[in-house]
């Protein structure tokens, strides 16, 4: 007994490189890469599901979607959205983690309530938004009259839709951009800024010139890390405004479910998925440069 | 004098800040308890009433009427499933990865985290249809293992990297194999990181609605999708769907308060060791 | 004197158990004992009746039911991908007017009327003929009857009675008196609210259910006889523009994203004179733990427009996977009999689920425990004046309704009308498939 299981702790040993990783990529293999490669054969198709087979036409799906308005709408939405909540997170997220950047009774107390909206269901919390976002009977709107401020539309009006999405996605991912940067900014070496305070530096300078550039790496990361889910963002656009109104607030990626299962349209929706996921990847290029080149400095 | 004027003033300027701060958070939980304690009529009232008679029969409808436990069985069993093959698969893997510098299978990894769900989607059907599995654990735990795996992967990954070399070189010297010394000696120095991607993972697969909604049935139905039961033709039952809202949010957000060193820390690390 | 009572009563309950008996002696509902069948609901007030009775189906067939009930949104997205999987689905229930063409050419419609005529699986007492006939009509495609209703629907105009006396308005009759009736409640104080009009659906492809019953009553239609798209023609456009401004000038604010949930809410919060919507909802809008309006509503049909009142007619049905297997299919054609069985069909009537038989309508209980006349009146004649194409006549009514939706959403915000309708025409006629 003991020498077949050595013999195989042997065998394991010897190709650890293979057998380690070997079960994950080939599950990894089956439940992803395979999806993604018949996703791409089905965007080459005109296949409506339950009207007879995919049908090869070619490049003409992506033809379509070039001159297609909602597609360009939706690659407009997607920037605004994700544009404008990733920069509000990582800007709201920075200054107020140097402001909670210092010992204080009921630290754990602030810890505790940014920590809930992470790991909030989105799902559940965006039908709460729903309610509290209603223009008429809406509690925010309440808020804001009971202070003399007219309500707002909120999402029921094209100009505010996307800012009201981007009010509940700041909602919820700030606390986490916060407590990484939290916890980046109390790892910093103190020796610099010792330097700076004997040199007389005011706060704005010590801030700009050596807070800035020290935790910039950790900036880039956390925007990374959340970028990667933002731009897939769905279940909260889907809960609340099911891209409207009209078409002011779907995504590229909420037009391609509209139309692979909305309209049950494959091939085009396939086609349109495709598009979205060159869209992450490119932006995850770009962000990859630019994390090295922060390194590198 | 002057001096301990100013940093009381300070004071009081930071814990007003800081409960400034804290409010929207604290606020919409509030109100997702208080909707569910408000029965219809009030729910949709004007102006909204902060100050009202609660009501727990929403709470029991939804416990009794909606099956609820039943749901928070299955989110658990097929969360837990998937964690739990994802730690399996993916610690050997993210070792590998760590120590052999397979950049390779990272972009697999990365491959994953990248593409939209919905493009899994309509494969996943077809794929199921063959192998008749629409409507069980296992289905439903395959497709969520989409998301833990490569979460609990790249991950490790970087908590791997951080074990020195020499700790296994000096354990093999001892006469450890290298399966020993990956077992004893690496995987306790990096059990932080095996519990933030357990716990991550555990939380992601929880509250993932798509594919739950599009490969459940009955049998397998989670508590997300579940959500959606208080909408029905004719009828939106917000009172209900705050009741469940509660029951979905609260255990998860108290738990990962428990947990939130760990979930930091592990956010930090994989963000940082990219 | 009891005693002879009891005998006489004894013997016409065995007469009357006799003759039933003789009745469905043809029909043996034991015939499929032991079958497992399974049937996919939407969360609708009919699922919810008659859920509860299955168990009595059980014990009188012995076949066993497999109930899922899913909500709205996510219904049809459910249905469509477990019928195209091959999945073990009987029955479900299904909208023909939105549906029937795709999954008939689909082939996941089985057509009933075999069944219907098997003496051996349709009892007499079940009565085909007691049915809506349009209904019928409405659930048949290449003549074959793929569907048996369970909810009758048309639209009619709810309106607060208690208001309309108060302020001796009459009930609008004609489309400028709706708009005038809208114009006179838009912006009053009463009970402390600051009132609207009307509220009406705005929500893109959702809000088109209910502009469709505008679009006819203004000569429009969603084909010209050449079988293009008549988004542009004059009556239609002229149906985007009233139902835009009136939701525009006289309704709520953010009009484009009302669906029936926010426009209900606002009507039964007593915020909204009066709204235009499903037949169904007065089930919500009369329960006083729902409704604050509960009781003080009148219910009337649409006003007419240039071409008359024409509401529209759709209704849910039972229907049963062709792709089932012949044993299942049968025993499901059991459950669907029963289910819509006189009986239930009063039963469901009685909760406030529009029925599509005439007998539970006329029938002596309905009509001593109905307290809503006027609502009852007036379905039954927007189900005669009623048209059943409230869907474009296409495969793929869904994108259709899309595009047509964005029309209605430009005509709330008070964009060019003509402009957005011609826009659709184009793509309706490029996009649309027969």
């Amino acid at each position: 007994m003991s020498t077949a299981l050595s013999t195989i702790s042997r065998v394991i040993d010897r190709r650890q490189a293979v057998i380690y990783p070997a079960p994950a990529v080939i599950v990894l293999f089956l439940i992803v890469v395979l999806p993604i490669v018949f996703n791409l054969y089905l965007a080459f198709t005109k296949w409506t599901v339950g009207l007879g087979q995919p049908r090869f036409i070619g490049l003409d799906n992506f033809i379509d979607l070039v001159s297609d308005e909602r597609v360009w709408n939706g690659v407009k939405v997607m920037v605004y959205f994700s544009g404008l909540s990733l920069f509000l997170e990582l800007v709201l997220g920075l200054l107020i983690a140097l402001f909670f950047n210092r010992e204080f009774r009921g630290s754990e107390v602030v810890q505790a309530i940014y920590i809930f909206p992470f790991a909030a269901t989105p799902v559940a919390v965006a039908l709460i938004w729903r309610i509290m976002l209603n223009p008429e009977i809406g509690v925010l709107n309440y808020l804001l009259r009971s202070i003399g401020l007219p309500g707002s539309l909120w999402v029921s009006s094209e100009q505010t839709a996307v800012l009201s999405l981007v009010l509940v996605d700041v909602w919820k991912w700030t606390p986490m951009i916060t407590l990484i940067v939290l916890a980046g900014l109390k790892s910093l070496p103190p020796d610099p800024y010792e330097a700076a305070r004997i040199d007389g530096a005011g706060t704005l300078q010590i801030f700009w010139h050596i807070t800035l550039p020290l935790i910039r790496p950790v900036l880039i990361a956390a925007l990374m890390l959340r970028s990667l889910d933002n731009l897939k963002e769905f279940d909260m656009i889907y809960t609340i405004t099911q891209g409207g109104p009209g078409t002011a607030s779907e995504t590229l990626y909420l037009y391609s479910y509209m139309v692979g299962f909305g309209f049950f349209k494959a091939g085009y929706g396939s086609a349109l998925m495709v598009v979205v996921f060159l869209i992450v990847l490119v932006f995850n290029v770009v962000m990859n440069r630019l994390r090295l080149s922060a390194q590198n400095r | 004098m002057a001096k301990k004027a100013k940093q009381t003033f300070q004071s009081v300027i930071f814990y007003t800040g800081a409960v400034a701060l804290s409010v929207p958070q604290v606020f919409v939980f509030a109100w997702m308890i208080m909707t569910g304690l408000k029965t219809g009529s009030q729910n949709i009232s004007y102006p909204p009433e902060f100050i009202f008679t609660p009501t727990l029969e929403n709470f029991k409808a939804v416990f009794q009427q909606h099956n609820f436990l039943y749901y928070l069985f299955n989110s658990l069993v097929i969360a837990g499933l998937a964690t739990l093959i994802s730690l399996i698969l993916g610690l050997p893997a993210a070792y590998s990865i760590a120590k052999y510098r397979q950049g390779k299978i990272g972009i697999m990894i990365l491959l994953a985290r990248m593409t939209p769900f919905v493009s899994y989607l309509l494969p996943w059907y077809i794929i199921f249809r063959y192998l008749k599995l629409i409507d069980t654990y296992t289905a439903l735990t395959l497709t969520h293992l989409i998301i833990t795996l490569p979460m609990v992967t790249w991950l490790m990954v970087a908590f791997f990297e951080s074990v020195p070399a020499d700790l296994e070189d000096a354990a093999m010297i001892d006469g450890c194999s290298r399966l020993q010394s990956f077992i004893r000696i690496v995987l306790p120095l990096v059990r932080n990181g095996i519990a933030t991607s357990a716990i991550m993972s555990f939380i992601f697969s929880w509250n993932q609605f798509l594919f739950s909604l599009i490969l459940s049935g009955p049998k397998t139905k989670t508590v997300p999708v579940a959500v959606y039961n208080f909408i029905s033709y004719g009828k939106i039952d917000w009172a209900g769907i705050g009741a469940a809202a509660t029951l979905i949010v609260l255990p998860v957000s108290v738990f990962a308060f428990f947990v939130r060193k760990t979930i930091v820390q592990g956010l930090t690390m994989g963000a940082l060791k990219d | 004197m009891k005693r002879k009572v009891a005998c006489v009563a004894l013997m016409v309950m065995l007469c009357v158990v006799t003759v039933a008996g003789t009745a469905s002696a043809q029909v043996n509902w034991k015939q499929f004992q032991g079958t497992e069948i399974r049937f996919l609901m939407n969360k609708h007030p009919f699922t919810t009746f008659i859920e509860p009775k299955i168990p009595d189906f059980e014990k009188l067939t012995g076949i066993k039911v497999v109930f899922e009930v899913f909500p709205e949104d996510q219904y049809r997205n459910k249905r469509t991908i477990e019928l195209n999987a091959g999945g073990k689905l009987d029955g479900y229930m299904i909208m023909p007017g939105q549906d029937d063409l795709y999954y008939w050419k689909a082939g996941w419609l089985q057509p009933l009327d075999a069944f219907i005529g098997d003496s051996k699986l349709t009892d007499a007492a079940w009565d085909p003929k007691d049915f809506f006939q349009s209904f019928t009509k409405a659930s048949t495609v290449d003549g074959k009857q793929i569907g048996v209703v369970i909810n009758a629907e048309t639209s009619l105009l709810s309106y607060r009675k208690d208001l309309f006396d108060q302020f001796k308005r009459k009930v609008p009759a004609t489309m400028k008196e709706l708009e005038e009736t809208a114009k006179f409640f838009y912006g009053k104080e009463i009970d402390g609210k600051k009132m609207v009009g009307i509220t009406l659906r705005g929500k893109g492809a959702a809000a088109t259910s209910q502009w469709v019953d505008f679009l006819y009553s203004f000569g429009g239609s969603w084909t010209t006889p050449q079988g293009k798209s008549n988004l542009a023609g004059p009556g239609t456009v002229a149906s985007f523009k009233f139902y835009g401004d009136l939701l525009k000038n006289y309704g709520p604010e953010g009009g484009s994203m009302l669906h029936w949930a926010e426009s209900t809410s606002m009507f039964m919060e007593g915020k909204s004179a009066m709204i235009y919507d499903a037949n169904v909802f007065k089930s919500l809008y009369e329960n006083p733990k729902e409704s604050k309006v509960a009781g003080k509503v009148g219910y009337a049909v649409i006003p007419a427009g240039p071409a008359g009142s024409v509401p529209h007619v759709s209704n849910w049905s039972l229907s049963i996977n062709k792709n089932s297997t012949p044993e299942r299919q049968k025993a499901a054609w059991l459950f669907i009999q029963w289910a819509t069985n006189k009986p239930n069909a009063l039963g469901a009537l009685l909760v406030g689920v529009p029925a599509g038989r005439a007998s539970a309508w006329d029938s002596a209980e309905y009509k001593s425990k109905d307290t809503q006349p006027d609502w009852t009146a007036n379905t039954k004649k927007s189900f005669e004046l009623g048209q059943p194409q409230w869907n474009p006549p296409v495969i793929n009514v869904p994108e259709i309704r899309d595009i047509t939706g964005q029309v209605i959403v430009d005509a709330i915000q008070g964009k060019d009308v003509e402009a957005s309708a011609k826009k659709a025409a184009e793509l309706m006629d490029k996009k649309m498939e027969l």
